[in-house]
């Protein structure tokens, strides 16, 4: 009605308008007239086209690079379950090692003080009988000398395989070698020598292993020692 | 600085706002057949139409003798439409298309052949809207008011303002546009021969006054001119529409030589004429806009308050594109062009 028309005069002549398709209902339709009517809505579209073709793309290059790594990635796992494999075993052999070394550092006691004992009997003393065991120590020692025979004594009861307040003097005797009369009787005879016969026992110290190797080399030692003793004595 | 807004939902609706709530969508691009007549010729233009595009595909231009079309219509209906169809047809093999059968028509006749009026009636809203029909007691009164004879008296009632969205607040907004019967019978005819379907046949100036009007709210004056007569309508602030017949042409306003054309002397006797009708001195000073000048005026060059369909004064209101894919080339042609952008405009309206 906004436009005056003739065309009415004959209604078979009427153009009928084609029936307009519902707008409404077409999504892209409705987005491409919006686009056309105002181009500030391609902004939002195209920044997060661009931004999924970037990280698409980049993707694709983190895609390429993990792929060419993938066999020495393989290669290093397989590389870290065999060590880890290693250093399993090895914990266990190292265990097994450490309850054999204390097994052997707990029974050095008795070679440790074998060799030992060679340093605490003086010159003048002499041994007649030594038992050691791992109970302890008891040893038989005689002498002419009596000073002799207490600095065994002290040595004995001073060393530090030695537990102190275990000493014991279960024996000391003096006895005359001519006469073999009586220990009180051989004390009146002023030129005849006496012999003393010494009898003790004791227990060891609970020592630091590392303090028992240390003093089982010592004792090693010691023979090359006394023999360059020697060499020297004779060249003078 | 401006800053642009970026609130999308806002530029959503404000794009929508721009669609023609009756307009083609764009693949709903429709052809039209648009048939002219002024000054003993005959344009043919085949346009294609949406709501932001025209296109011009195909233009024919014809010099018809008085013996086919005269002052009281179509006289030679049969050899008129044979000389359509023959058009259609170039326009078909042009186009590679079919347009024989159902193309639709537009029909733009001479202004001199019609009358617009204002009327004051009650009720006009529910007419215009097309609630109900007039009495036969309206009608008689319409009809006479009429300038032609009662018996061959047609008319139409239309409103410069957009009836769905508005109440009319006077009742001086119902305007009538009167014709002859006859007249318009005799092109019915000639088109029915044409078999094919008619969109819309009226004169060029009532599409462009219902622009115009939402434009101006003063007083404004429209004059569509003819070789020798011309048509001028007036519409004043109370949107009373009233249509004068003038009669001088462009012809009488150009040199010997026909190249100069003297447009302040013919804005100025418009003046003078709508001054003897009594009008308001206001009508001095009001905007003259001339259609169908067949010569093209540069802004500058045009006399004060007066503009030119040349200039697009009408058509560059609208946001739309055109684009002349004709063989002939029109940009010589000012009739043409305004022809087939008044055909634009028709064809959103209908």
């Amino acid at each position: 009605m906004l436009l005056p028309n003739f065309n009415n005069l004959d209604p078979s002549l009427i153009w009928q308008k084609p029936v307009q398709k519902d707008v409404q209902n077409s999504l892209l339709t409705l987005i491409n007239e919006d686009i056309k009517h105002n181009p500030l809505f391609l902004i939002p579209p195209v920044i997060t086209l661009l931004s999924v073709i970037t990280l698409s793309f980049l993707n694709l290059l983190t895609q390429n690079s993990i792929n060419s790594l993938s066999p020495s990635h393989d290669e290093f796992k397989a590389l870290q379950a065999q060590l880890s494999s290693v250093n399993s075993k090895n914990s266990k052999l190292v265990s097994e090692l450490r309850n054999t070394e204390m097994f052997l550092l707990n029974s050095i006691h008795i070679p440790v003080f074998a060799r030992q004992l060679q340093l605490l009997v003086p010159t003048d003393v002499q041994l007649s009988e030594y038992n050691l065991t791992d109970a302890g120590i008891s040893i038989s020692a005689s002498s002419y000398n009596l000073q002799a025979l207490n600095d065994f004594i002290v040595f004995f009861s001073t060393h530090p395989l030695v537990l102190e307040k275990s000493v014991s003097i279960t024996e000391l005797t003096s006895s005359s070698i001519a006469t073999g009369s009586q220990p009180s009787q051989s004390t009146s005879m002023i030129k005849s020598p006496n012999i003393y016969n010494l009898k003790l026992s004791a227990s060891y110290r609970n020592s630091d292993p590392s303090q028992l190797m240390d003093l089982l080399l010592k004792s090693s030692n010691y023979g090359l020692y006394t023999k360059l003793q020697q060499i020297s004595v004779q060249e003078k | 600085m401006l800053v642009p807004e970026l609130n999308f939902l806002s530029l959503l609706r404000r794009s929508r706002a721009l669609v023609p709530s009756n307009s083609f969508s764009d693949k709903d691009s429709q052809p039209f057949f648009v048939i002219a007549f002024s000054d003993q010729i005959l344009y043919s233009l085949l346009i294609q139409c949406n709501n932001t595009k025209l296109s011009i595909l195909n233009h024919i231009k014809l010099q018809i003798p008085v013996m086919t079309i005269g002052n009281e219509g179509v006289l030679s209906p049969a050899s008129l439409s044979e000389q359509l169809k023959d058009i259609v047809e170039v326009f078909s093999h042009e186009n590679s298309s079919d347009l024989t059968k159902n193309i639709p028509i537009i029909l733009l006749l001479e202004s001199s052949q019609f009358m617009i009026s204002s009327l004051s009636f009650e009720d006009s809203h529910s007419i215009l809207c097309g609630e109900r029909s007039l009495t036969h007691v309206e009608e008689k009164c319409i009809s006479d008011t009429s300038p032609y004879i009662a018996t061959d008296s047609i008319f139409r009632l239309f409103s410069l303002y957009n009836l769905e969205g508005s109440q009319p607040d006077t009742q001086s907004q119902t305007n009538v546009l009167f014709s002859r019967k006859t007249y318009i019978e005799s092109w019915i005819n000639t088109i029915r021969m044409l078999s094919l379907p008619l969109a819309y046949i009226g004169p060029p100036s009532t599409p462009q006054l219902v622009y115009l009007n939402t434009i101006n709210r003063l007083y404004t004056i429209y004059v569509d001119v003819q070789r020798l007569s011309s048509r001028i309508c007036v519409l004043d602030p109370n949107n009373n529409l009233t249509g004068y017949p003038f009669p001088y042409g462009y012809s009488q306003f150009q040199d010997l030589s026909g190249n100069t054309f003297n447009l302040d002397l013919l804005s100025l006797r418009i003046r003078k004429a709508l001054v003897q009708e009594s009008l308001s001195e206001d009508i001095i000073s009001a905007p003259i806009y001339f259609n169908g000048l067949p010569f093209s005026f540069e802004r500058r060059s045009l006399p004060k308050n007066c503009y030119s369909s040349t200039t697009n004064f009408i058509f560059d209101q609208l946001s739309y594109k055109s684009e002349n894919l004709s063989r002939v080339p029109l940009q010589s042609d000012h009739i043409a062009l305004d022809i087939a952008n008044t055909a634009f405009l028709i064809s959103t309206r209908l």
